[in-house]
């Protein structure tokens, strides 16, 4: 397939799992309903037919309105429930970003409102099935990564071919006077090279090592604020209550 | 094929810095406190980092790289280069791997900044090579060093980058850009040399003999072949043909001041390409001697017959001729005429008006009858008149 369309697949993906552990943590169903149908519809609408896209004006302002509506919660509600605000102002972002045509700029701001989607669900959410979800992230956002940096090079390589265009001297006798020398360098291959098995290959051992190294430092990262384990029998009894 | 690996270096990039910060805002309060669920978020954001440190140095193990590249082209022309790389691994691709090379030209003065050029190999499979393509334009004459080759990558995050720099320089020189002689100066050259001609042979006869034709009207009664004209009949003249073998100095007077303007530049732009022009036209086409001398403190000389060699050494010594303040034009016409035989066209190609009847200037010159003959028949062309434009163009 196509890298940059299975890159926009992939970021939708990524969106709507963050937006769902989100929700998870909210226990707002409509969130992560919204963002779902909202990567979905983008990546038909904006990605795939270009029909609606949303120009950096629009889109500036809209995200402008999203942070004052966001604004808005925040002083209504106070306290505790100000991450809610920030929650929401995550997905208001996000949406406004996913339509929008896509260039490196905009799937990494993607990536990061994503990620802080999930450090906000993280905080607010303590279940097993937040913590099984949050593999099925990882997978999806370390492939979303490798598949945004193979897109970085490809359209880095590809604009700079695209620039070189000698400039003739105009009203000089010599026509090289004024010229810079320009080299461009060629692509080696259209941009579905190198979408291989092999690739997802390599990215499974990846996420796998990650795996083993989460869990690895989740045993071994010492928790300070707990005293150190001495056994049932002499571990500190707490009473609460009468 | 290039040489084996001479520097390895791992660094971290930007977007590495940037993950690290990332994590640190993660790990922190996660570790702070106790928040499981972030605590594990940092495990999972920490894994890639580690592991494409190791990527990078996988990505670009067992590549070989071939360079392969013209060694000579002229200023302002396409110069395409390629590079092809393989990857010698049984098992294992390559991603996104760049090869750059940088383009230094060398002067005098020493080296300027150099040109850097890449080529991105989205993926070399196991065992298989890909070809990548760069092209471009230099539009200073002079000699470049190429290389060395630099192989980079990323893959697979963007965190970090390993560098393997490769292979020897190599060099390339860069000829003058050419450009054409118009009519008028073909018709000159046509013209001096049939002067020439007409001095040495008796006075009537245009050339070499070629053929017989039949009488036209305006044709000499001199011309009339009679021993055919009586056995055919009807009046038959003799044809000749043109000379064009005649020996050529070509002297390239290459002066600026000594804080030269855009315009001194170009002019002595313009005289560099004047003569590689009239050089290539003359090897081309002529068969005599040529010679072509450079000016400078000791003047560069190079002689020989009308030939392709010729023509390439001409260019080399052109390619790496550099304009001076101090004058030298006396040596350089001096050193031009001194093994010039009789009726050797001269042509003075210069970056200033040049007055040849100065004889107070020219005295030495002017004081040796033989030179003297010879300094009456050089043709001076000043490139930074409008004048030049008569003689040559170029695009």
């Amino acid at each position: 397939m196509h890298l940059q369309r299975l890159l926009q697949i992939n970021m939708a993906t990524l969106a709507a799992l963050g937006a769902l552990l989100l929700s998870m943590g909210q226990r707002n169903v409509g969130l992560a309903l919204s963002v779902s149908i909202a990567a979905i519809g983008s990546v038909w609408l904006t990605d795939v037919t270009g029909w609606f896209r949303l120009n950096r004006i629009v889109a500036n302002v809209a995200a402008v309105g999203a942070v004052l509506i966001s604004l808005r919660y925040l002083r209504f509600f106070g306290g505790e429930v100000d991450i809610l605000g920030i929650a929401h102002m995550l997905v208001y972002l996000q949406i406004i970003l996913l339509f929008q045509e896509k260039d490196r700029r905009i799937y990494w701001q993607l990536v990061m409102l994503s990620l802080l989607q999930v450090v906000v669900a993280a905080a607010l959410n303590q279940g097993v099935w937040f913590g099984l979800l949050l593999v099925i992230y990882m997978l999806a956002g370390l492939s979303a990564m490798a598949l945004l940096f193979l897109y970085s090079q490809w359209s880095q390589h590809r604009s700079d071919a695209e620039s070189a265009a000698p400039v003739l001297a105009a009203g000089s006798r010599w026509p090289l006077a004024g010229q810079r020398p320009e080299f461009t360098g060629t692509v080696g291959g259209p941009m579905r090279v190198g979408i291989v098995r092999e690739l997802f290959g390599r990215l499974a051992m990846v996420e796998l090592g990650t795996l083993l190294l989460t869990l690895l430092l989740f045993l071994t990262v010492p928790r300070f604020g707990q005293t150190a384990w001495r056994g049932v029998l002499t571990s500190p009894k707490r009473v609460v209550g009468f | 094929m290039l040489p084996v690996a001479r520097q390895r270096q791992t660094t971290i990039c930007r977007e590495g810095w940037y993950y690290l910060v990332v994590l640190g805002l993660v790990f922190v309060p996660a570790a702070w406190g106790e928040v499981n669920l972030l605590l594990v978020l940092a495990g999972m954001l920490t894994g890639p980092m580690l592991f494409s440190f190791r990527a990078v140095g996988v990505t670009l193990r067992g590549l070989q790289v071939r360079r392969k590249v013209p060694r000579e082209v002229c200023a302002g022309d396409l110069l395409v280069g390629n590079f092809s790389l393989t990857n010698t691994r049984r098992r294992i691709g390559s991603w996104a791997v760049v090869v750059e090379e940088q383009i230094r030209r060398e002067t005098a003065r020493g080296r300027e900044p150099p040109i850097r050029l890449g080529v991105l190999f989205p993926y070399v499979p196991a065992g298989q090579s890909r070809r990548g393509v760069y092209r471009g334009r230099l539009v200073r004459r002079g000699r470049y060093r190429l290389g060395p080759v630099r192989l980079s990558t990323r893959f697979p995050f963007g965190l970090f980058c390993r560098t393997i720099t490769v292979g020897q320089t190599d060099s390339l020189v860069v000829f003058p850009k050419l450009g054409r002689l118009t009519r008028h100066w073909l018709a000159r050259r046509q013209e001096a040399l049939a002067g020439a001609h007409r001095r040495e042979r008796r006075p009537g006869v245009e050339g070499d003999f070629y053929g017989v034709r039949e009488w036209r009207a305006g044709d000499s009664r001199r011309w009339v072949h009679w021993r055919t004209s009586a056995r055919v009949g009807k009046l038959a003249v003799c044809q000749f043909e043109q000379p064009r073998n005649r020996d050529v100095v070509v002297l390239v007077d290459l002066w600026q001041p000594r804080r030269p303007t855009p315009q001194h530049q170009e002019n002595v732009e313009l005289a560099v390409s004047f003569a590689g022009t009239v050089m290539s036209n003359l090897c081309r086409k002529s068969g005599g001697d040529l010679s072509l001398v450079t000016s400078g403190p000791q003047p560069e000389c190079l002689s020989g017959p009308a030939s392709v060699a010729l023509l390439h050494d001409a260019m080399a010594q052109l390619a790496v001729a550099q304009a001076e303040s101090e004058d030298h034009q006396i040596e350089l016409i001096e050193r031009g005429l001194a093994n010039a035989e009789p009726g050797t066209d001269v042509v003075l190609v210069s970056t200033r008006t040049v007055d040849l009847g100065d004889a107070s200037r020219f005295g030495s010159l002017w004081a040796d009858p033989a030179r003297r003959a010879l300094l009456r028949r050089i043709r001076c062309i000043d490139t930074s008149s409008d004048e030049l434009a008569q003689y040559f163009q170029v695009d």
